[in-house]
């Protein structure tokens, strides 16, 4: 099947939706808060980088598992922790410029490799912020599944 | 002109100016540039035109420390030598190669490349290629319409290597030296061993026996071992009527110092990030022709990262569509979105690239080639041959295993995945050595720490010289064949200046 063909559309629409959803319904003020809305939503953009979600779920338990640090972590610790690595401070994101962080992903994952801030995963090496990101992955749809459950 | 010695009668004797013992890549090599130059040369080759049982087990023996390819599989005891099964990889050596590394003991050639490389322009054209034009790789890539894969920073590079069609010594150039009024060839004659003077400073004669059990000998000017990494050192060591350890081995060198390359094939796959880039120019298997040449690209590290990461010479060899690890699937795919800004670079999935890697070892006095109890039916004493791998090379080749998945996914192509990741104390399955056996007799500008000088003449013997890989100090990643027909061309080239 060619995943390829399916993938920049979906990747487009998570992203309309994402920040469809928070312009309709999140006022700017609570964004300066931290508000779990907003939180949630740049989960889900940050998750969204990812192609292949479920492999990428998989690849995020496998990390999580040989990383007691993050076992601990709940999703929205998780997208913090992301923020962080990215330098990007929570508060000067809005619906508008989530796109911000492709570019700012793009160049940690690059800079990852260059630093050799790197694991290795049964055999693979990754970079650290894509492996935290396929971490993030396995812990929302866990929470996901908890709330469903 | 070609005789077979069977046909000599018993007790012979032969007088010549030079006598080349094996009739491989680096005796031919020589017999032709001997050939029309005045000089009587008669060389000695084991075997016939055609392989035969018999004369192939000469060559078995016993390996020790890691479990080698048993010894007469990889050698061809024929005339034309192993040539008659090698598969033609060319590349010579660099500058680099052959210069003293700190990082690596006993590294060091007492000549440079600058030396060399008269011949090994001499020597394409004997192993069935065309230009020496190694440097052009941009040149040819650009000439072919192929891109050259575009890693980051002077650290990965793209050489080239060529194919030989593989070009047969043994049929290539068996009507030359029959023509060859000058050099003679004995076929089916087994060198015992060589005699010397009490002092061991002189060669005198070498013993021959036919596998029929006739015997002759031949007394020379020059003596040329020419039978291989392995053999070469044996010889030496069975000469030991008048020096109980052997000729040329007052510092117990002979045979020490052995050397092969070490192959992980595969070392890692690449999964794909994004649309397979075209990687043509390297995995094309049938390569690609151009000035009279069939060439394809390799990758191996600059002399910058070399130096400042400290390892060994190695390349990589692409091979697409590996049929290994076929178990673990691509995760490349999951980051085509971080990888790839523009739409239309993704990729299908489960798409990747094998790396191969050959990799230089680190010279070793106690990796060597011994003397055994068992005799061979001629009543020669057999080989053994330890050869042990170190933890120092096992880290070697970990480093390259993270450095050639670090560079394709610094340039954004995708994720390594190696086992040697998993298992950083464990050699992976698919390891094995390359079969090239060098190093028994090494190159050296002291007796102390090498078997040969810089012009391959066996130190405190004054005509006993030795060509082919067994005088190679270390080994590089390239294969030895163009090199050592190379310097078996230089040192004819010294004989005939010498004799003169």
């Amino acid at each position: 099947m060619n995943h390829s063909v399916d993938k920049p559309s979906r990747r487009h629409f998570l992203k309309s939706v994402t920040s469809t959803v928070l312009v309709s319904s999140v006022p700017l003020s609570l964004i300066s808060c931290g508000n779990q809305d907003v939180l949630e939503a740049i989960t889900k953009y940050l998750i969204s980088q990812l192609e292949f979600p479920e492999e990428a779920s998989k690849v995020g338990r496998l990390y999580i598992t040989l990383s007691p640090e993050i076992e601990k972590q709940t999703y929205e610790q998780l997208t913090e922790s992301l923020l962080f690595m990215l330098k990007v401070k929570l508060d000067s994101l809005s619906p508008e410029n989530f796109g911000l962080l492709d570019a700012k992903i793009r160049e940690k994952v690059h800079q990852d490799f260059v630093d050799e801030n790197v694991v290795k995963l049964k055999g693979w090496m990754l970079s650290k912020t894509e492996a935290t990101l396929c971490a993030l992955a396995s812990t929302y749809s866990k929470n996901l599944f908890i709330l469903i459950t | 002109m070609i005789i077979d010695a069977k046909k000599l009668p018993n007790g012979h004797k032969i007088n010549t100016d030079i006598c080349i013992v094996g009739a491989g890549a680096a005796g031919i090599a020589m017999g032709l540039e001997f050939d029309k130059s005045g000089f009587k040369v008669a060389m000695m080759e084991s075997g016939g035109f055609i392989l035969d049982k018999q004369t192939q087990s000469l060559y078995s023996g016993e390996s020790t420390g890691y479990k080698n390819f048993p010894l007469e599989m990889n050698r061809l005891r024929y005339f034309g030598g192993t040539t008659g099964h090698w598969d033609g990889h060319c590349r010579p050596f660099d500058d680099f190669d052959l210069s003293k590394r700190d990082w690596i003991p006993h590294s060091g050639w007492p000549i440079t490349l600058k030396e060399l490389e008269p011949y090994l322009k001499k020597s394409q054209p004997l192993l069935g290629l065309g230009e020496y034009e190694y440097d052009s790789f941009a040149e040819y890539a650009e000439k072919l319409r192929l891109p050259i894969l575009p890693f980051e920073g002077d650290r990965l590079i793209s050489v080239m290597k060529m194919k030989s069609p593989p070009t047969r010594f043994g049929k290539a150039y068996k009507k030359d030296l029959k023509k060859s009024k000058n050099v003679s060839v004995y076929l089916h004659s087994n060198v015992l061993e060589l005699t010397s003077n009490k002092a061991g400073t002189h060669v005198t004669s070498a013993r021959v026996k036919c596998i029929d059990g006739s015997k002759y000998t031949v007394k020379a000017k020059k003596f040329i071992l020419a039978a291989g990494g392995l053999e070469n050192a044996r010889l030496m060591l069975l000469s030991s009527k008048s020096v109980p350890n052997g000729l040329g081995n007052s510092n117990d060198l002979v045979g020490r110092f052995y050397t092969d390359h070490l192959m992980i094939l595969p070392l890692m796959n690449i999964s794909f990030s994004r649309t397979a880039p075209n990687l043509d120019l390297y995995v094309n298997k049938n390569g690609h022709t151009l000035n009279g040449n069939l060439m394809y690209g390799v990758l191996t590290a600059s002399e910058a990262l070399t130096r400042q990461e400290k390892l060994t010479r190695f390349r990589f060899h692409l091979h697409d569509n590996p049929p290994i690890y076929r178990g673990e699937k691509g995760i490349g795919n999951i980051f085509s979105g971080i990888d790839v800004s523009e739409e239309g670079g993704k990729t299908d999935k489960d798409k990747s690239v094998a790396i191969h890697m050959v990799m230089e070892p680190i010279p070793n006095p106690d990796n060597r080639v011994k003397l055994s109890d068992k005799k061979d039916f001629l009543g020669q004493r057999k080989i053994t041959v330890n050869w042990e791998l170190s933890e120092a090379e096992l880290a070697n080749a970990h480093r390259i295993a993270e450095i050639g998945a670090l560079e394709f996914a610094r340039m954004g192509y995708g994720r390594g995945y190696a086992p040697i990741f998993n298992n950083a104390n464990k050699w992976p399955d698919f390891f094995r050595p390359g079969k090239h056996h060098c190093g028994t007799t090494r190159m050296s500008d002291s007796p102390k720490t090498g078997v040969v000088d810089k012009h391959c003449r066996v130190f405190d013997i004054d005509n006993l010289y030795v060509a082919g890989s067994s005088v190679f100090p270390t080994i590089g990643h390239t294969n030895p064949t163009l090199n050592l027909v190379a310097l078996a061309l230089r040192l004819a080239d010294h004989l005939k200046k010498d004799l003169s």
